[in-house]
């Protein structure tokens, strides 16, 4: 463990360099640490400043939110088949966008209002399917697997909605639409990259202050509340926290599926199942997950720009198959 | 009876749109080892977790040390009360030094590592349980009885003066079940605890409490002293069957000897209803 533990960090580090290094031209690393310390040619510095660092760092920070939200998720629920993706969340995110998009934009494809209120729409959706599938689970008894049915009828549920109103709207919107739905870092701004730096410093606090709990919610319910915690603040807290976390990187890079399903499960088996290291595990992995698949469709699809969400729905897909028959099989 | 320590006042509880006791008045006497018994789904579970405020009373109230259950904070409650459910679960891979330390929750300072009180208590409740050589084992390898005594280890770590159990001696063979059973023993002896214990036996109860407290549906139906409850009149009455009460030849203590003849094709369904009244706990 102690060898992934600085391994990932490093190997994260190069793989950034690396991203910064490629694109429609390639650039040598030693431009691009000329450029990155302002030592570099005038067009090496706009290209590196202006689209690869935005590119880079989105993708690095919402693969590391995307991962801890999962974290969150997966250790709340007790369920290693949880994950915003799965139980309808990033769905209910989309929704959400989707509504603001079409209520709040002119002819010309502008927004009417400041896009600082898309995050805000894309939490409100986010929220609103949340609880329904809270609730549904809530009536029920608390096998994993009944969460996660209810999580992936309420996703199916927020898609076809999404399709629906990409369909109804103006023809304009459905290509834009479904290029951000897929996830994707290419058009990213410094803007937006501040938004999802603020999403994530304001919720560090909150991590922090969940490690202990989180470690002892490795106890079952009964156990974990006799040892003094409070179980059901607890959860409610997590639980909030990662639905917040999940609308804010949705929001900003669209439906970016399945690294909240894997970097944790990866986190757990590299560092460890202590909270505090699984959470940091998750959102290096996340990072390192979402840098990588945009990397890869950059190289292998250039000139097209296919958004990076298929490259991790791809590989997380069958992941998922492979979690559901090993652990649906034990639950069932 | 000594001084109560805790008290179920006109206690009602239930499951839904079923009520499991209604209008329970006990008290649970400072210092000694109070073994709740009775049939299955008599309520004995639902008590204990009443008493620990893990599923809160529709009517009535718990006075624990003189104050309502409400008033006290999930730590400051778990400093004065440490339970073992009857399924405890926690991840297979974890040592149980790590397990151990869980039970350290509500006496830690935020955002601080484990000191040294914390460590001492983790160290004497590994050698209370006979666990420090298997300190640093997963649970997953652990056979039934070390698991049990692992979980025993988390409780004493917590260092509270109450201690609840329920059904510790559960899948355990009898040598097993006698280790633990005399292990909680020295802690209410020597540790000066007050237990509550659940079990199933009333021999093995008869072994390790002072006193006996028998339910039979939410109700209680007996309660005192060891040989003033274990009666052959209130067994038939709380069981149902027919049973001889003797002496056993090497102490003092009454052994409880049911008078059954050989039991017939009506097993499977006995077994059938004992399930799902198990369920219903």
């Amino acid at each position: 463990m102690t060898a992934a533990r600085v391994s990932l960090p490093v190997g994260l580090v190069v793989l950034a360099l690396v991203a910064a290094a490629m694109g429609s031209s390639f650039m040598p690393l030693d431009r691009v640490t000329a450029a990155l310390f302002g030592q570099g040619s005038r067009a090496d510095t706009v290209i590196l400043w202006n689209i690869r660092l935005p590119r880079v760092t989105m993708a690095l920070l919402a693969g590391a939110g995307l991962g801890i939200a999962g974290m969150l998720l997966q250790r709340a629920t007790r369920n290693p088949l949880a994950s915003p993706g799965v139980l309808g969340i990033v769905d209910g995110a989309a929704v959400g966008v989707l509504l603001f998009l079409l209520l709040f934009s002119n002819e010309a494809n502008v927004l009417t209002v400041s896009i600082v209120w898309q995050p805000v729409a894309a939490i409100l959706g986010a929220v609103v399917f949340a609880l329904v599938v809270a609730s549904l689970a809530a009536r029920d008894d608390t096998r994993p697997m009944t969460l996660i049915l209810y999580g992936i009828s309420l996703a199916a549920l927020a898609n076809a909605i999404v399709v629906l109103l990409i369909i109804a709207g103006p023809v304009y919107r459905a290509s834009q639409g479904l290029i951000w739905l897929a996830g994707s870092v290419q058009s990213a701004e410094w803007r937006e990259v501040w938004m999802l730096a603020t999403a994530l410093l304001v919720a560090l606090p909150a991590l922090v202050a969940l490690i202990r709990p989180l470690d002892q919610l490795h106890l079952d319910d009964l156990s974990a509340q006799a040892t003094g915690l409070a179980v059901r603040r607890t959860r409610v807290a997590t639980l909030t926290l990662s639905v917040l976390l999940t609308a804010a990187m949705v929001s900003i890079v669209g439906g970016i599926g399945f690294v909240g399903l894997i970097a944790p499960h990866a986190a757990r088996l590299l560092f460890g199942t202590g909270a505090a290291w699984q959470l940091t595990g998750a959102a290096l992995i996340g990072a390192g997950m979402v840098l990588m698949a945009d990397l890869l469709v950059r190289v292998l699809f250039q000139p097209l720009e296919v958004p990076a969400g298929a490259v991790t729905a791809l590989i997380g897909a069958p992941y998922f198959l492979f979690l559901l028959l090993r652990h649906g099989r034990a639950h069932a | 009876m000594p001084e109560p320590l805790i008290t179920i006042d006109a206690g009602i509880m239930g499951y839904r749109d079923m009520t499991v006791f209604n209008g329970l008045t006990l008290s649970i006497p400072k210092g000694e080892v109070t073994a709740l018994c009775g049939p299955n789904g008599c309520g004995k579970s639902t008590v204990l977790k009443a008493m620990r405020g893990i599923q809160p009373l529709s009517a009535g109230e718990v006075i624990l040390d003189a104050m309502p259950l409400g008033q006290w904070s999930a730590k400051g409650l778990a400093r004065t009360v440490a339970m073992l459910g009857q399924t405890p679960t926690a991840p297979e891979e974890m040592r149980v030094r790590d397990l151990v330390a869980l039970g350290r929750y509500a006496h830690r300072k935020p955002f601080a590592g484990l000191d040294i009180g914390d460590h001492t208590a983790i160290d004497t409740a590994l050698r209370a349980t006979t666990m420090v050589a298997l300190a640093e084992t997963p649970l997953a390898n652990l056979s039934g009885g070390q698991a049990q005594r692992a979980w025993l280890a988390m409780v004493l770590a917590q260092q509270s003066p109450v201690i609840f159990l329920d059904e510790p001696t559960n899948h355990l063979d009898i040598s097993h079940a006698l280790s633990t059973l005399s292990l909680v023993r020295q802690m209410a002896r020597n540790g000066g605890k007050t237990v509550v214990i659940v079990l199933h036996d009333l021999n093995m109860a008869a072994t390790v409490a002072d006193r006996i407290v028998l339910f039979k549906s939410g109700q209680v139906a007996a309660e005192g002293p060891v040989k003033e409850v274990l009666t052959s009149q209130n067994i038939e009455t709380v069981f149902d069957i027919p049973c001889a009460v003797m002496t056993r030849p090497d102490s003092n203590l009454p052994l409880v000897v049911p008078l059954l003849g050989r039991i017939g094709k009506s097993e499977g369904n006995t077994n059938l209803s004992a399930q799902k009244a198990d369920a219903l706990e």
